[in-house]
């Protein structure tokens, strides 16, 4: 079929267009998969979410961890993610309320930080 | 903030660790930092906090009752209620902090820095502050005592070369011992030409 002549911004738009689809860019970005740091050595992040939040939260976490006897749940996803990232320097985000039934052990090196968690209130 | 229930201890233990924007809501729960040079900021720990690393930092956060024995580190612009922080590690620094209601703060360590802080409502037979140490600085804080109730302001117990200087100790009448004891050598005093210390304030050593 014969592409219709364009001019002027039209153009210039379709040369973009035709430009990204040289590239293969996935739908979804780190769908299924630790988001570890992309542009040129950024910091690694890693989305943990309880499940006491709601499932549009969940879906877009890397794990998500029971709400009540998390420990050995937590524990274990920080472990992974301490083999996987071998001391070096990263963050951990985490949504949601987590109940520590026994002791857990960040990753080292890790940078815990926290998002929020539902029906929490003010805190 | 992400919130933790639950009776068990969270341990940050790598160097350069951060911990940020966390509420540990149970009072039986136990945040540990132990790796050197780690920061919290934003956590509220209704229970225990444990400090063993050393150059630790704690900034804008809620606390209660705290062992600290890493050396080096520092508590700052913080919120420390209901217990005591206990200090054994030296050079700590605890700066611009509200203690309400808190049993105070044992400096067991030589070389620390308290400065800046308020100290309101340090309830009965407690001192605000209690040193067991040299050399330690106690700087331009205020203390609101419980009336009748608060011990001392500041109780130099034992060590030396401690300096008290520049802090605002309220009403003297109000605390339930003098608002300063000294049993210490050689401690430094000054305050301004409106303060006071209390009646029976002795033996301010060869530095006053």
């Amino acid at each position: 079929m014969r592409r219709a002549r364009l001019t002027g911004q039209a153009a210039v738009n379709q040369a973009v267009v035709d430009l990204l689809d040289k590239f293969d860019y996935p739908d979804e970005l780190g769908s299924g998969s630790p988001s570890l740091g992309g542009g040129g050595g950024g910091m690694a992040h890693f989305l943990i979410v309880a499940e006491s939040e709601p499932q549009q939260i969940q879906e877009k976490a890397d794990y998500t961890v029971p709400a009540s006897d998390s420990a050995a749940p937590l524990q274990e996803v920080f472990d992974e993610i301490d083999d996987l990232m071998n001391g070096g320097a990263f963050s951990i985000w985490l949504a949601g309320s987590f109940e520590l039934d026994d002791d857990v052990t960040a990753p080292s090196g890790a940078w815990i930080r926290g998002l929020g968690y539902v029906g929490g209130g003010e805190t | 903030m992400a919130r933790f229930t639950g009776s068990g201890t969270f341990t940050l233990a790598g160097s350069n660790s951060r911990i940020y924007d966390i509420l540990f809501e149970s009072s039986a729960s136990t945040l540990v930092l132990s790796g050197e040079r780690a920061v919290a900021r934003n956590i509220h720990v209704q229970g225990t906090l444990e400090v063993t690393g050393n150059y630790i930092q704690i900034e804008e956060s809620n606390i209660r009752a705290t062992t600290w024995s890493g050396h080096s580190g520092g508590l700052s612009d913080s919120f420390v209620v209901v217990g005591t922080i206990a200090i054994t590690g030296a050079r700590t620094r605890i700066t611009d902090n509200v203690f309400t209601s808190s049993q105070g703060l044992d400096v067991d360590a030589d070389d620390c820095v308290i400065e800046g802080n308020v100290f309101y409502n340090t309830p009965a037979a407690h001192d605000s502050i209690a040193i067991n140490a040299d050399r330690v600085l106690v700087e331009g804080n205020k203390f609101v005592p419980s009336v009748g109730n608060t011990n001392s302001a500041v109780n130099v117990e034992t060590g030396e070369c401690n300096m008290i200087v520049g802090n605002d100790l309220g009403d003297t009448d109000d605390y339930a011992t003098d608002a300063l004891i000294d049993t210490g050598s050689n401690t430094q005093l000054f305050y301004p030409n409106d303060a006071t210390y209390g009646d029976n304030f002795t033996d301010c050593g060869s530095g006053s």
